[in-house]
């Protein structure tokens, strides 16, 4: 089966045509999408800041990861449901979108600095928890992630100004 | 009135290029969203912890003064992002329905926001000194966040203004 035929069967369930058909599904699907990418931005934000070594330097970094970890992930699995359902409205049309493909790519950038941070840097972190300044790996994780999301944020919008209908 | 206005800002320097530079539009609304990403992070965090659900490690006026200068920044951000971006929105902007509620709403969420950080700011026990105020806060803090849910959703309705108020607008 080809990725095209994939997202064919994806825009042809039921559940596209009901975000298709009803004129409130996706302005309030988006709505909570919006919101939700806030909350992933805004949390993810804060731990980034403190790794830079910008914010809360008064704030053990595993304790502040506690705090806001659990917003992330939650905010994370709305934004993904609610952007899964927004995305079978016109599959073929953001599939084939730049921008959208943008997206994916700097959220994957993203997901693979979060998990190389967390399986190498956040090994020694009993070591520069309450430190200032905090490792250059750790700096360096913060700052790519402030930068990847960002271009989540600015690309997600820019879906929405570029994407058209395709025959596909 | 609201049609002067209007007209008054589509004559600025901005309009254009907000109008007609999709690059322009979409960066500038993305600022505008990842200033409202920080409030509304930032009213998250001080609204679980006057619940008592998050943060106790934290006094909630601590929680508070760590997280309003925050807001307050962000909403400068906001605010000026959010006019450049009105001198191009034609119908979008103030005459659009969607925009009093939008209006509504963040005026709601900028008032409470504001009581909540000057009680606790005069005094960091005020929502704890009686069961009442206890009770108050509980109110308050859920509602603060609330309304700035609202406006985040009413910006974004401003896009469907023709589903929410046919056949008027």
């Amino acid at each position: 089966m080809a990725l095209s035929d994939i997202i064919e069967a994806i825009g042809n369930n039921p559940v596209a045509e009901f975000v298709q058909v009803n004129q409130y599904a996706f302005p309030v699907l988006e709505a909570a999408h919006v919101v939700a990418i806030m909350l992933v931005v805004g949390s993810i934000f804060m731990l980034d800041l403190r790794l830079v070594g910008v914010s809360s330097r008064n704030h053990a970094v595993t304790r502040l990861s506690a705090e806001v970890l659990p917003w992330t992930w939650t905010a994370f699995a709305v934004a993904a449901v609610t952007g899964a359902l927004l995305f079978t409205s016109q599959a073929g049309a953001y599939a084939q979108n730049l921008q959208f493909q943008l997206k994916l790519a700097l959220m994957a950038a993203a997901g693979l600095n979060m998990l190389l941070f967390h399986f190498i840097t956040w090994r020694s972190v009993d070591a520069w928890n309450t430190a200032t300044p905090t490792p250059p790996a750790a700096k360096l994780a913060g700052l790519l992630s402030l930068v990847f999301w960002i271009g989540v944020v600015v690309c997600g919008r820019w879906v929405g100004w570029t994407v058209s209908a395709a025959p596909f | 009135m609201l049609h002067d206005i209007q007209a008054w800002l589509e004559t600025w320097p901005t309009a254009a290029p907000v109008r007609d530079v999709v690059s322009v539009k979409a960066l500038l609304e993305s600022l505008h969203i990842l200033s409202n990403a920080v409030i509304l992070f930032s009213i998250g965090m001080i609204t679980l912890r006057l619940m008592g659900l998050a943060g106790r490690s934290q006094s909630a006026a601590g929680m508070t003064q760590r997280f309003a200068p925050w807001v307050w920044s962000a909403l400068a951000v906001t605010a000026i992002t959010g006019l450049v971006l009105l001198t191009g929105a034609g119908r979008r902007g103030l005459e659009n329905p969607m925009f009093a509620v939008k209006v509504a709403a963040m005026a709601l969420a900028v008032g409470a926001t504001a009581i909540l950080q000057l009680t606790l700011s005069r005094n960091a026990a005020f929502w704890e000194l009686s069961p009442a105020r206890r009770a108050g806060a509980r109110v308050l803090a859920p509602l603060c966040f609330l309304a700035w849910i609202a406006t985040v959703c009413a910006g974004r309705w401003l896009a469907y203004s023709s589903a929410f108020f046919p056949p008027a607008y």
